[in-house]
């Protein structure tokens, strides 16, 4: 399993990768942090044509250049992409955020705890759900 | 002396009145009181008149308004944009406590468990200011509501403080339906009772009375306990923000649980007040309607 994570603050990409590290899964993580690369990333365009298209990703909402929300679009209007889950993993509690995202087909919406065992076991359930329970299509 | 027509009479009163704008061009409040000093025929001769202007109370007026409002948004604001920092702090120091807890000597490892308590208080503190401000910055979505319901939801939330701490907590017969936001007001009970169990006396176990009834379309709730009381001095007090009693022990306690409580009331259109016999208990009672009295939801 591939993971792109996208979070412009290093600490917080930090902090996951330490959650994905507490798994075992630290080899798995890509990170961009900004929602134009996100998208380069995901299209293999650029300096991105080597890269694997992921099986999962991390997005933030608060984005420089490109923020989540577009991000997401982007992803589920592209026919190459829309099958990739999209896991939002942000601050905002708002209601507004929530309801866009899952307008516009994103997967999943998790509010990053703030107390970091909290956290470890938010991403210890990710990773149950979508690599032990849940069935994906096969990588192309 | 001449005598002024009519139109010269409304011409002095406008006169009067028109300077709201200053030669300078700026926009002015004035406040005018005129009136005619008629001679002995009954003809008006003069117009007598104070003209104020007022555009300094009114500019402070509105400045109070909006002031109240920024204070709100701020609140709001600073509290959300508070988290992501903040989280950045608390979690930190707690990696650094689990990954290095007994390798770097004692002192830091003191020094760290220092770091984590304070940014947990931050996080109370911070918390605590974001549910304040939720009060008044969002539509309230009120609804009939049984009291019963609210009652037995706050004390399932408080069931292990009850339990740890041997409260008896009795609800005096069937509480009445009110008109109100479920979750806020569990919230208001959440926290009264919750003040009876940490401000307990120490030799005699928490007894707690939630009780209701009519009064002038309202419903008169009051949460009581056989605590140690609280001074009349303070009853105002301990409704301020972050305000605490010097007795309190809970050194968990932000201040905020009381303002909280007397904002979700009035923001209902009710009243919240403390009665109290030092050495006796305490007694929080708060007003609630028992039908829909908010503007926004009875447009006339
Ligand atoms: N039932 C009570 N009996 C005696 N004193 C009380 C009672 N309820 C509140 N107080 C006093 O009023 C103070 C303010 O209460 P408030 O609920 O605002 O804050 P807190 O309980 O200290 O903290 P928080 O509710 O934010 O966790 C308390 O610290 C306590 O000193
Ligand atoms: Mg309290």
């Amino acid at each position: 399993m591939r993971i792109l994570l996208v979070e412009d603050n290093p600490a917080e990409a930090c902090l996951t990768r330490e959650g994905f590290a507490d798994v075992g899964l630290i080899h798995e993580l890509r990170v961009v942090d900004d929602g134009e690369k996100a998208t380069a990333f995901l299209r293999r365009e650029g300096n991105c044509a080597n890269e694997e298209v992921p099986d999962l990703v991390l997005l933030d909402l608060n984005l420089p250049k490109k923020c989540g929300h577009e991000v997401l679009k982007d992803i589920k209007s592209d026919p190459d992409l829309l099958h990739i889950p999209v896991l939002v993993v942000t601050n905002s509690h708002a209601m507004d955020d929530i309801e866009k995202v899952y307008r516009s087909n994103g997967n999943c919406y998790l509010v990053k705890p703030p107390d970091l065992n909290d956290f470890f076991s938010m991403v210890r359930r990710i990773v149950d759900f979508w690599w032990d329970t849940a069935r994906l299509p096969p990588a192309v | 002396m001449t005598t002024l027509d009519s139109a010269q009479f409304s011409a002095a009163l406008t006169a009067l009145s028109d300077d709201s704008v200053r030669k300078d061009g700026e926009e002015r409040w004035i406040r005018d009181r005129g009136f005619p000093v008629r001679d002995k025929d009954g003809k008006v001769r003069r117009i007598v008149g104070v003209a104020d202007d007022v555009s300094e109370t009114r500019k402070a007026q509105q400045e109070l308004l909006r002031s109240n409002a920024d204070l709100e948004r701020f609140a709001y604001l600073a509290s959300h944009d508070l988290q992501e920092p903040l989280r950045m702090v608390t979690s930190f120091v707690q990696l650094l406590q689990k990954r290095y807890e007994g390798e770097l000597g004692s002192d830091a490892d003191e020094y760290i468990s220092h770091a984590v308590s304070g940014a947990e208080r931050m996080r109370r503190l911070i918390n605590g200011l974001l549910a304040l401000s939720r009060v008044d910055s969002r539509d309230l979505k009120a609804e009939r509501v049984s009291s019963n319901v609210l009652v037995r939801d706050a004390i399932a939330d408080l069931k292990v403080a009850i339990e740890e701490s041997g409260s008896k907590v009795k609800v005096g017969g069937n509480l009445p339906a009110v008109y109100g936001a479920k979750a806020q007001l569990t919230e208001v009970f959440q926290n009264l009772i919750s003040n009876a169990i940490k401000s307990a006396s120490p030799d005699r176990p928490p007894e707690i009375r939630v009780t209701a009834r009519d009064r002038d379309g309202m419903v008169e709730f009051s949460v009581s306990d056989n605590g140690p009381g609280i001074e009349e001095k303070d009853f105002e007090r301990i409704f301020e923000i972050f305000q605490r009693l010097e007795k309190a022990q809970d050194e968990k306690g932000t201040g905020i649980g009381l303002s909280l409580c007397r904002r979700i009331v009035e923001r209902h259109g009710g009243k919240m007040w403390v009665k109290s016999e030092p050495g006796e208990g305490s007694s929080f009672v708060f007003t609630i309607p028992l039908q829909s009295t908010l503007p926004a939801e009875n447009p006339a």
